[in-house]
């Protein structure tokens, strides 16, 4: 405007200036505007392109959006469960079709969104157990915003719902929360049923009248079943919490069950007895089975043991052992009887052997003679039968002791079966087959071998009217030790049939009734063939036809000898005598049996002197020299043993070393061990045959018959008594000694008298007292045996084991009575010493 | 160089000395964009020093000045063209501590390309802001203008100091104190 205002006062140069100067404004501006409209459209043209670009990237995020959201709502819609997600407002965020389901809601899951539950609560809490309960927890939960899994919700239908809450954040806003419902129905009904089912069983097992008891690791009662509390005595409440070991377990029973303990550890089941106490103080016999139980990560949470009440039984097993016990005892005793008897028995038969014997060296007429040969085949057949019977007790006891020598088996065999050659009548022909290899000696048993020998070939004569009965030895196997050689005997007798031939074996059996009238014998000797070739490792075998014949065989196995044997003992002879033997003392109640000794020293030219019983060999010990003594065992007024203690024991004795042969009718290994032990020097089992006796004899000159007698300035005791401990206790005060041997003797015996009346009258407590009283006298007097026995009667009462006592009281009476012998013996040397 | 640098500089000298002067210095510079500016373009930065150099030689005044006198001119411009950076701010001294933190990333987002200096603030309280400055294009004065501007808008009054902190004068320190 001013430029136009100017312009009248503008020179026309100004003016063209002026012109030009806008002339070049309008092209500058001009310009100015192509450009910036350029620049825009080509900005424009950047926007829209980007703007574009953005529209794809849009379109890109919201597919993967739909994407996403349509597999999340796949997801939650397949889902096994009704999900439910609501706004914190409770506003329907998303819901599945089983929730719908779950709560009978008519409408398609997407047409809730965006409702209102908490309108709804009330209407759905109806399809719940408990409608209250449900909307309070629903509550809760919505106000605790916190998660919570797992919660059990029953619905009135019977279906079974686990409901996890989980409230859901975005940093730190509260978005919502989500509700999941699973159908838990089939496995809560399954493990409702398995609950049912256990208690099924602990009801069985509780109407069985077994009482159980689940405890944890540390014994702590977790539940006591009804019966188990019946048992004890105890309410459930009572043993609940408490430990079961300090309750109810003795302590004796404390270490028992932590080794059950440690077995459980390892999970495995146990057996055991204990007892209980019950509430009332009583006990009980319980049977337990204890098993581990674990929790589902396999760690063992404690365990449930099943109480079987067993007091009735433990009672039946006490009165049970004790008849046992009884019966066993009385078994002992009728085998001792037996015995016994047959030792009896023997005597006389010995005795009537013996003479018989001897009337063969008299002048007889034919008529005695035939009279005498049946006494002496009679003789022999109750000598064999005895025999048999001792026999049998012998090895059946275990007492069969070997007596082992160096032997020429071949000899051996050849001399029994001459025997019976002698015998024989002229229709059987004994012979032997035997292997010449067999040309070393073995060690074994001579009498073991005749014995197997005799019976087997006698046996075989029994039964054989015609033909031959044939003994065989073959040596089977030879090494530088041992040898094993096969032997048999066969004949040409009546045979077995098959079904006799597995009886014969056993004792007292016998081919059959038929048999044993008319063969007689004991039916024990094949028994006892068969227990003696046990003993050196063979096994009998028969083998037998009817009408045919038998054969028996068997192996054995022998160790080798290193020498060869040298002359048989019984080749000596009659007539060689033994030197140094020229005066004898008989000790023999029984007249037969002094006969058969007086006729055998007569025949030998031994003088003799005859004592009837111990006193009156005492007697006659202290007024003569003998060369030796024959001794017999069972005697009137002084038997042998007391005897021969007494002999040993007496002081300025000439006899007191004197060889003394001990004659017993028993053949028991103990009977000659006690005699040994009683100081005996060698001892013959009668009936004993001459040459046996002159065996003896002939051993006894070759020992030294003399022993030192000299003694010092001490005094001994004697070896019968303890007198490692007398020493210790007296020392050199002899005199005290004797004093408490005086006092001993002196009360004792009323001691001993008052100890079997508490017997008889079953006064137990009493026993026990006096037994324990009294057992130290025994020891100082050197009795220690005798103090150790009234110690265990001791016991035996106070455990009232009646029985026991029953048994050891006499046991013990018989022992004091040779025992207190002793002690008045020793009294009387020790005495005797002083003066 | 934003156009709006030059348009405003053509604007602020036709305002003061008409268009003439304009006309006269774009006739003798010569600027290869032929001086037709607009704000929405983008101009070498030796046009805009080149356009100085030749004003001052006219006006009497140092292209220090000048570029004091614009820079003052051109905040009022911004504050006006560009309201919403001035919204939170109260006060200059949070204004102008904020450029480098605020203003500048802005500026970058809506111009990739533009070239911007760098301010480094050493101290800001109540009383005093020290802030260095530093371009290549060394153009501090304008930066002054623009401080000045700056108290202008917010009606406030203060004192700034200007040290060279090197000979090129491609890095300078103000010591801004309020009052007067």
């Amino acid at each position: 405007m001013k430029a136009v205002l100017e312009l009248d006062s503008l020179s026309t140069e100004e003016l063209k200036k002026q012109v030009e100067i806008l002339q070049r404004r309008v092209i500058r501006e001009r310009e100015a505007r192509y450009e910036a409209e350029s620049l825009l459209e080509k900005k424009s043209l950047e926007l829209y392109q980007s703007n574009r670009d953005l529209m794809r990237l849009n379109e890109t995020l919201e597919r993967r959006v739909i994407e996403r959201t349509n597999t999340l709502s796949a997801l939650i819609q397949n889902l096994h469960a009704g999900i439910l997600f609501e706004s914190k407002q409770r506003e329907v965020l998303l819901v599945n079709e089983q929730f719908c389901e779950i709560f009978k809601i008519p409408a398609a899951p997407e047409h809730l969104v965006g409702t209102n539950c908490d309108d709804n609560l009330s209407l759905v809490a109806n399809l719940f157990d408990e409608p209250k309960p449900f909307i309070e927890t629903v509550n809760q939960r919505i106000g605790d915003r916190e998660k919570v899994i797992g919660e059990i919700i029953k619905m009135k239908s019977g279906l079974v719902y686990e409901r996890d809450f989980l409230p859901i954040y975005m940093e730190e806003e509260y978005l919502g929360h989500l509700w999941k419902y699973r159908d838990i129905t089939a496995s809560f009904v399954t493990e409702q049923k398995i609950k049912a089912s256990e208690e099924k069983y602990r009801g069985i097992i509780e109407n069985m009248e077994l009482g159980l008891l689940e405890v944890d690791p540390n014994h702590n009662i977790i539940k006591a079943y009804d019966r188990f509390c019946d048992m004890t005595g105890y309410t459930r409440e009572e043993l609940e919490g408490q430990n079961a070991n300090d309750l109810l377990l003795p302590e004796m029973y404390q270490q028992e069950m932590i080794k059950q303990d440690a077995h459980r550890q390892e999970g495995k089941q146990g057996i055991y007895e204990v007892e209980l106490i019950r509430k009332n103080g009583d006990r009980i016999w319980v049977l337990i089975s204890g098993a581990p139980f674990f929790d589902e990560n396999d760690k063992l949470v404690g365990s449930i043991g099943i109480h079987y009440d067993i007091t009735h039984r433990k009672k039946l097993e006490n009165e049970l052992r004790l008849a046992r016990e009884i019966a066993e005892s009385a078994r002992a005793a009728e085998k001792d009887f037996l015995a016994n008897m047959s030792h009896e028995i023997r005597n006389p038969i010995n005795a009537i052997a013996g003479l018989t014997n001897l009337m063969y060296d008299t002048s007889l007429s034919s008529d005695q003679l035939d009279y005498l040969n049946n006494i002496k085949y009679s003789a022999d057949i109750l000598l064999g039968l005895i025999s048999d019977v001792l026999d049998i007790s012998k090895i059946e006891s275990g007492k069969m002791e070997l007596n082992e020598q160096s032997i020429d088996l071949l000899e051996n065999v050849r001399a029994v079966v001459q025997t019976y050659q002698f015998r024989s009548n002229k229709k059987v022909q004994y012979k032997v087959d035997l292997d010449p290899q067999i040309d070393f000696d073995v060690v074994a048993d001579p009498t073991i071998i005749n014995q197997i020998l005799l019976n087997l070939i006698g046996n075989a004569s029994k039964f054989t009217e015609v033909g031959e009965i044939i003994t065989s030895l073959r040596l089977l196997e030879n090494s530088a030790d041992e040898v094993k050689i096969s032997c048999s005997v066969s004949d040409t007798g009546i045979g077995m049939e098959e079904e006799q031939l597995k009886h014969i074996f056993e004792s007292f059996k016998q081919a059959d009734k038929q048999t044993k009238l008319k063969y007689g014998g004991t039916g024990l000797g094949l028994t006892i063939v068969q227990r003696l070739v046990g003993m050196y490792g063979g096994s009998v075998e028969v083998n037998s036809k009817l009408g045919e014949g038998s054969q028996f065989s068997f192996n054995m196995i022998f160790r080798k000898s290193k020498t060869r044997h040298q002359e048989e003992v019984e080749a000596k002879g009659k007539d060689i005598l033994p030197e140094g033997i020229n005066h004898v003392l008989i000790v023999e109640d029984n007249k037969m049996n002094q006969q058969y000794l007086i006729g055998l020293l007569n025949k030998w030219e031994i003088s003799y002197d005859l004592a009837n019983h111990g006193g009156e060999a005492l007697e006659l010990l202290k007024k003569h020299t003998y060369d030796l003594v024959l001794m017999d065992i069972r005697m009137p007024v002084m038997d042998g043993y007391e005897t021969t203690i007494r002999i040993r024991s007496a002081e300025h004795n000439p006899n007191r070393n004197i060889p003394i042969i001990a004659l017993t009718a028993s053949a028991l290994v103990d009977e000659k061990e006690k005699a040994i032990s009683a100081g005996m020097n060698h001892h013959l089992s009668k009936p004993f045959s001459p040459e046996q006796l002159l065996y003896i004899f002939d051993q006894l000159t070759e020992e030294d018959l003399m022993r030192d007698t000299g003694s010092t300035e001490k005094f001994v005791f004697s070896d019968q008594l303890d007198r490692a401990y007398l020493d210790s206790f007296y020392g050199e005060d002899y005199e005290r000694a004797q004093l408490m041997f005086q006092i001993f003797l002196s009360n004792i015996d009323a001691e001993v008298d008052q100890l079997n009346m508490h017997l008889n009258s079953e006064k137990w407590e009493e026993l026990a007292t006096l037994a324990h009283r009294i057992k130290p006298n025994f020891v100082m007097v050197g009795l220690s045996h005798l103090t150790d026995q009234m110690v265990e009667i001791e016991q035996a009462a106070k455990q009232l084991d009646t029985v026991k006592a029953q048994n050891l009281v006499p046991e013990f009476l018989v022992q004091f009575k040779t025992n207190r012998q002793l002690v008045e013996n020793e009294l009387d040397k020790l005495s005797n010493w002083i003066n | 160089m934003r156009g709006i640098v030059f348009t405003e500089l053509m604007e602020m000298v036709e305002q003061i000395y008409g268009y003439e002067l304009v006309d006269e210095l774009l006739q003798e510079v010569r600027p290869a964009s032929k001086g037709s500016y607009t704000s929405v373009g983008n101009y070498p930065h030796q046009e805009l020093v080149n356009l100085l150099i030749r004003l001052s030689g006219k006006v009497d005044k140092s292209v220090e000045e000048l570029m004091t006198i614009y820079g003052q001119h051109l905040f009022q411009v911004f504050a006006k063209g560009y309201p919403a950076f001035f919204e939170d701010d109260l006060d200059a001294f949070t204004f102008l501590a904020g450029i480098e933190n605020k203003i500048h990333p802005e500026v970058r987002k809506l111009y990739p390309d533009a070239e911007l200096p760098r301010f480094n603030i050493l101290n800001h309280d109540s009383k005093e802001l020290i802030m260095d400055y530093s371009s290549e294009r060394r153009m501090s004065s304008f930066a002054l203008g623009l401080i000045n501007g700056c108290f202008d808008h917010f009606n406030e009054r203060a004192t700034v100091k200007m040290d060279k902190l090197d000979e090129s004068g491609a890095r300078v320190r103000f010591t801004i104190n309020r009052g007067a």
